[in-house]
């Protein structure tokens, strides 16, 4: 049976798709593409404009970023997502390269767009409905002290992660944070720049209540980082917390506001988080290497 | 690595490559994704990969490497627009994208169409733990060595996740090879 089984596994296992042509002409395309916007990036901060950036004010760390980044639309583009680059061509979109840095990190706000059916991908929630009313907003994370951030694929990808988050005036950010509002991001590695688009269910229609954006550190929304006053709902940075968690206010036009949506979008969130019962106990999956049957495969 | 050595490359491994990645994701779109990057990558390292010394092993662990990166990126949400599934050999499925892979004329041998999908979903059922060694050894028909290197793990451990695998599939499929 132990001959039968190997038989059956590498027929049934055996390589029976070909990648086509097209599949290997686009990897020599990508190639060629990477190495011309590799130049094209280092043209971008052409010595003379460094040195008139470098001659203005502190304040001014915003038209130092337009120089530096990538645009939001450009972010896009790497994804290949042409809706959303062209949406972020549109008027709808705002540009902000707004920078901040906290924790030996440098983050940088460049944009946000919102609206219905922007992006070339559509995503699903958990129940199977169509998201297609979302708002993509772009950010652009660097190690402060200039050393490259780690390529998807090295093995110190991930050891130091981020969340970024729209964050609801006066809605408690533990409750309404990205991964609750319906998110999920993507993000790719550019000249050591780490950019990410963050998406998740349109926040427009908070607007009235004031819009936030915040990136901590580590994996998840870290409540410690923010204090958000219950009085008059304004969220603010934790001075005391000693890691990353910046904050920025997003510009959104409050005439964009819904408040029957967002009553709505509340109500039905409120009615979810009831009657959640006790988490279910983790099970760990315990396999032990100790087998000591050692098989007669052919090395 | 020049042009010409990439496509060296992609001519001798695409096809095992391919495979793999197609296994993993289980997507065409997210295949076609991982291959590209897979080969991209390589370009990036290549100075750290001999030529001379068997790289289809390399590609495999950079495959690897970027497809468990992949999967914790996208862990809150699934994307699925723009992905297919994997259509099964012979059937007359287009995706918006084109046919995603060529198909060679495959002899059947003594397996059916039936079992060998019976026996390959038997295969994405099993723990990434198994399912990984067992896709390294019967699709990429890597050596127990080069699969303990790709894994980081010892030869035992990988002969001893190979066996487990076996049972379990033997078990899960005891009905349906009984049958044959």
């Amino acid at each position: 049976m132990k001959c039968d089984m190997d038989q059956i596994l590498q027929q049934a296992l055996s390589p029976e798709r070909e990648p086509d042509c097209r599949l290997n002409r686009q990897i020599l395309q990508r190639l060629e593409e990477a190495e011309m916007m590799r130049k094209q990036n280092k043209k971008r901060i052409p010595v003379v404009a460094f040195a008139a950036c470098a001659t203005l004010l502190l304040g001014s760390m915003g038209v130092f970023a337009a120089w530096k980044y990538l645009t939001p639309a450009e972010v896009a583009e790497e994804f290949q997502d042409e809706g959303l680059s062209a949406a972020f061509h549109g008027e709808d979109a705002i540009e902000i390269n707004e920078t901040q840095e906290y924790g030996g990190y440098r983050i940088t706000l460049l944009g946000i767009v919102s609206g219905k059916n922007l992006s070339h991908y559509i995503g699903s929630d958990y129940q199977g409905g169509i998201e297609d009313d979302r708002s993509y907003v772009v950010t652009a994370i660097e190690n402060a002290d200039g050393t490259p951030r780690p390529m998807v694929s090295d093995e110190a990808y991930g050891e130091d992660p981020f969340f970024v988050s729209p964050l609801i005036g006066g809605l408690n950010p533990w409750m309404y944070n990205a991964i609750t509002l319906g998110g999920g991001y993507t993000e790719y590695i550019v000249d050591g720049i780490q950019y990410r688009i963050t998406e998740c269910d349109n926040v427009e229609i908070f607007a009235d209540r004031g819009l936030y954006l915040s990136v901590n550190d580590g994996a998840f929304f870290e409540n410690s980082a923010y204090h958000m006053d219950p009085v008059t709902g304004v969220i603010t940075r934790n001075e005391e917390y000693s890691g990353v968690n910046a904050l920025f206010r997003l510009p959104i036009d409050v005439n964009k506001a819904n408040p029957d949506a967002a009553a709505a979008y509340i109500q039905s969130m409120e009615a979810e988080n009831e009657g959640e019962g006790e988490p279910e106990e983790n099970t760990t999956d315990v396999i032990m290497e100790e087998e000591s049957v050692l098989m007669e495969y052919d090395e | 690595m020049n042009r010409e050595q990439l496509e060296q490359c992609i001519n001798e491994y695409g096809k095992d490559i391919y495979a793999f990645c197609s296994q993993m994701t289980r997507s065409s779109q997210e295949a076609e994704d991982l291959y590209q990057d897979t080969f991209l990558k390589a370009v990036e390292i290549s100075d750290k990969i001999d030529f001379e010394n068997n790289p289809k092993s390399y590609l495999v662990s950079i495959a690897l490497r970027l497809w468990k990166n992949r999967k914790r990126k996208y862990a809150w949400r699934a994307r699925i627009a723009g992905t297919k599934q994997l259509v099964e050999e012979g059937t007359s499925e287009e995706t918006e994208n084109g046919r995603s892979g060529q198909e060679n004329p495959v002899e059947e041998g003594y397996l059916n169409k039936e079992l060998k999908k019976q026996v390959r979903d038997a295969v994405e059922r099993l723990d990434e733990k198994y399912r990984i060694p067992v896709y390294l050894y019967y699709t990429l028909q890597l050596p127990i060595a080069e699969i303990a290197d790709i894994m980081k793990l010892s030869k035992g451990a990988i002969k001893s996740r190979l066996h487990k695998a076996r049972n379990i599939l033997k078990q899960e499929l005891e009905v349906v090879l009984d049958e044959m």
